[in-house]
């Protein structure tokens, strides 16, 4: 996830754009939380909704993977297979959740300790 | 070449004999010419050959030397010739010598490498000694043709020598190389390790803004609320307090998420206009009911010169003086608390405020005053216990000031009380006239400017019902940029009472179908029903299906827009249906 880029997709600026993702990070969490409970139960009108959240807000923030998987768990509820696919992709989403989370709090402001390290220098003759 | 002459024979036969003798001896000589004449060359060959040449005899005598060996023996010939090796060299090489000379003189041609000193430098020579036969196959000799190679060998050596260093230094950059990668694997696994234990905390982090900040929002938005029902004054004073305190507990945890960004120097300073003198007065506000409970006054005094507005981060001002002035009161019973503002320093850009915080309290012993800035720190364990609070306070204070170009720092006399000081480098405000835009950020400054603009009318106002925050905080944005003024609706319900309340404020409709109370489509029925025919309502809906949007327009709807939402999208829809875009009314088809 670049958010220079989604916002430059989004024509918005930085700043608007960092603010609707910690905003998705709020809701979608939230949803996703109602999202497994409601699995849990066993209610299905509650959990596509919330799956149904998920997808909309994540694919308009161009966050395709969350988007896709969100997708992919609405489309098992509504085809009634409950425990083989759905619970997998949840796991998957809230993972692609957390990993989210992890990289606009990394994108907030850069970090200057990765990316030196990885090319090493060589010297020989 | 002797010939037994027979006695018997004659005078003539004898002459004839003679004659032949005499041919003979001639024919002998003329031999003996060529072979000295041959014996000359290989001599002159022999004398200035560079290699040494000689030949022994069985009693391993020399025979024969030529100059070159001479010199290399730094002897004259007559000193060799004749004598043994036993005679020249010393007894060890003498023995070594003479054994391989015996070799050679049973037969073996012998090539030996070996090594002396002369005149005190080793050198090395290249021997070939080979056994002479005399007439027959009798050996009556040997012949040697020795060669000083030291030069070669030293040559050889010295590229030995050359490519080991090469090879070596190979080996040692090969190690070094190895280590550096090593290294860099070690460093890259413990930047992962990092990174995963980052990636926890940025997890733990976003729980706990999460979790916190719900029911805090919770907490300030039903204080908003209460706010507005009919409340005596000192409800509502308390009421006000309770929102502010509310607020000011959701500032401070920000904040305190915000003390690891200010440990990874990742710390973000707003730079807007604010009236320090205001602040002051805000953060003694907070303190005052504090102070109920104790027999505590309070005093704030601002000195000289002090401007009306200056330029700054004034949450983390506030933070700073509120964490300060809480202190005090914290560790003080009874007496005075003074808060202090004045200018210590001023240029043309920049201006330095000195705030100081005197109080009478417990005060804290001098030993311990270094300690109390450090992260996780108070005087004593039981303090803790008594005074409660995490040890962050100090520790953020200093690290704030020292990010807004001052420092805090504190005197104490125990049992007497403390002073805590606190300087910050700030700007001086560049627009002083604008006072209506005090203490706002930006952002509610550009709110102020939509709002204006709604008023004016030069905007397409838009009521955006939609349930998801994410995508109405975007489609809201998105649509400010096409140039409309926005109100939002949770759901299509609230969607109906707002239009409905005022529909002359509206000029069109942006309409999620998915929502939760009531549908985008049962709201548009509502509305149309309702008599409001002309209003366009723009459906959006992530549903790819076809026929969706046959189903949109045919429940009445304007136009549709497809999820994901693209600006160009809304734009153009913005531009379609605005009255200012030509499309003075809307004409429901007829279903």
């Amino acid at each position: 996830m670049n958010i220079a880029e989604i916002a430059e997709e989004l024509s918005l600026e930085e700043g608007d754009c960092l603010e609707i993702m910690e905003l998705f990070l709020e809701t979608g969490m939230d949803d996703i939380r109602k999202l497994a409970c409601a699995i849990e139960r066993g209610d299905m009108k509650q959990a596509a909704m919330a799956a149904h959240a998920v997808k909309g807000a994540s694919a308009n923030l161009r966050l395709l993977d969350l988007s896709e998987m969100a997708r992919q768990i609405e489309v098992s509820i509504h085809r009634e297979q409950w425990h083989d696919r759905c619970q997998e992709t949840l796991h998957l989403l809230q993972v692609g959740m957390i990993s989210f989370a992890d990289d606009l709090f990394r994108q907030r402001e850069p970090s200057p300790l990765f990316g030196r390290l990885n090319q090493p220098p060589r010297i020989g003759i | 070449m002797a010939r037994p002459i027979d006695d018997h024979l004659t005078r003539e036969q004898l002459v004839e004999e003679v004659a032949k003798l005499n041919r003979e001896l001639l024919e002998l000589e003329g031999k003996q010419e060529k072979t000295d004449a041959s014996r000359a060359e290989l001599q002159a060959i022999v004398e200035s050959a560079k290699d040494s040449i000689f030949i022994k005899n069985l009693s391993l005598k020399y025979t024969l030397v030529n100059p070159s060996m001479c010199r290399l023996y730094a002897l004259p010939q007559d000193a060799i010739l004749g004598k043994s090796d036993r005679d020249i060299l010393d007894s060890h090489t003498a023995l070594l010598t003479e054994e391989v000379d015996r070799n050679v003189l049973s037969g073996t041609v012998v090539e030996e490498e070996i090594c002396r000193i002369i005149d005190g430098c080793p050198h090395t020579f290249h021997t070939l000694k080979v056994p002479l036969p005399g007439g027959g196959e009798k050996i009556v000799g040997l012949c040697g043709i020795s060669r000083d190679i030291t030069d070669r060998k030293q040559a050889e050596e010295a590229l030995r020598n050359a490519k080991a260093d090469i090879e070596s230094k190979n080996r040692e950059l090969t190690d070094i190389n190895n280590q550096l990668d090593h290294a860099i694997s070690r460093a890259n696994e413990i930047a992962l390790r990092a990174e995963m234990a980052n990636f926890a905390k940025s997890q733990f982090l976003a729980g706990m803004s999460h979790d916190i900040r719900t029911p805090l929002n919770g907490i300030i938005g039903f204080a908003e609320m209460l706010l507005e029902t009919p409340l005596d004054a000192t409800q509502r004073d308390h009421v006000q307090m309770i929102r502010q305190s509310g607020q000011m507990l959701l500032s401070l945890i920000n904040d305190i998420l915000d003390f690891s960004r200010i440990e990874a120097g990742m710390m973000h300073f707003e730079a807007i206009d604010f009236d320090p003198r205001n602040l002051g007065l805000e953060v003694c506000n907070l303190i005052r009911p504090k102070l109920e409970a104790k027999a505590l006054s309070m005093t704030f005094r601002t000195g000289e010169g002090l401007p009306a507005r200056v330029k700054g981060d004034p949450a983390r001002f506030r933070q700073v003086i509120l964490n300060l002035m809480d202190n005090a009161v914290k560790f003080t019973e009874s007496g005075e608390i003074v808060l202090s503002m004045d200018v210590e320093e001023m240029n043309e850009t920049h201006i330095k405020l000195h705030i100081s915080v005197v109080d009478q309290g417990i005060g804290i012993p001098q030993g311990k005053l270094a300690y109390i800035f450090e992260p996780f720190t108070q005087v004593k364990r039981s303090t803790t216990r008594k005074y409660g609070g995490t040890g962050l306070g100090l520790s953020i204070c200093k690290r704030l000031s020292g990010q807004m170009g001052g420092d805090v720092w504190a005197e104490s006399a125990v049992d007497k009380g403390s002073t805590f000081h606190f300087t910050a480098l700030l700007s001086k405000s560049e627009n002083r006239l604008r006072g209506d835009r005090i203490n706002r950020p930006a952002r509610d400054a550009a709110d102020g400017e939509n709002r204006n603009s709604q008023v004016s009318g030069r905007s397409t106002r838009v009521l955006l019902a939609e349930d998801n925050p994410v995508n109405q905080k975007l489609a809201a944005l998105l649509l400010e940029k096409a140039g409309c003024v926005v109100d939002t609706a949770g759901n299509g319900k609230e969607a109906v009472t707002k239009y409905t309340a005022a529909p002359q404020d509206f000029d069109m409709i942006f309409m999620d179908i998915q929502m939760p109370e009531m549908n985008g489509l049962e709201a548009t029925k509502i509305l149309r029903d309702g008599g409001f025919g002309t209003i366009p309502i723009i459906a959006m809906t992530a549903h790819a299906m076809s026929g969706d949007r046959e189903i949109c327009l045919a429940g009445g709807m304007t136009d549709y827009l497809a999820k994901p939402i693209k600006r160009e999208e809304i734009a153009r829809i913005v531009k379609k249906w605005s009255p200012a875009g030509g499309q003075d009314s809307y004409v429901p088809r007829p279903s």
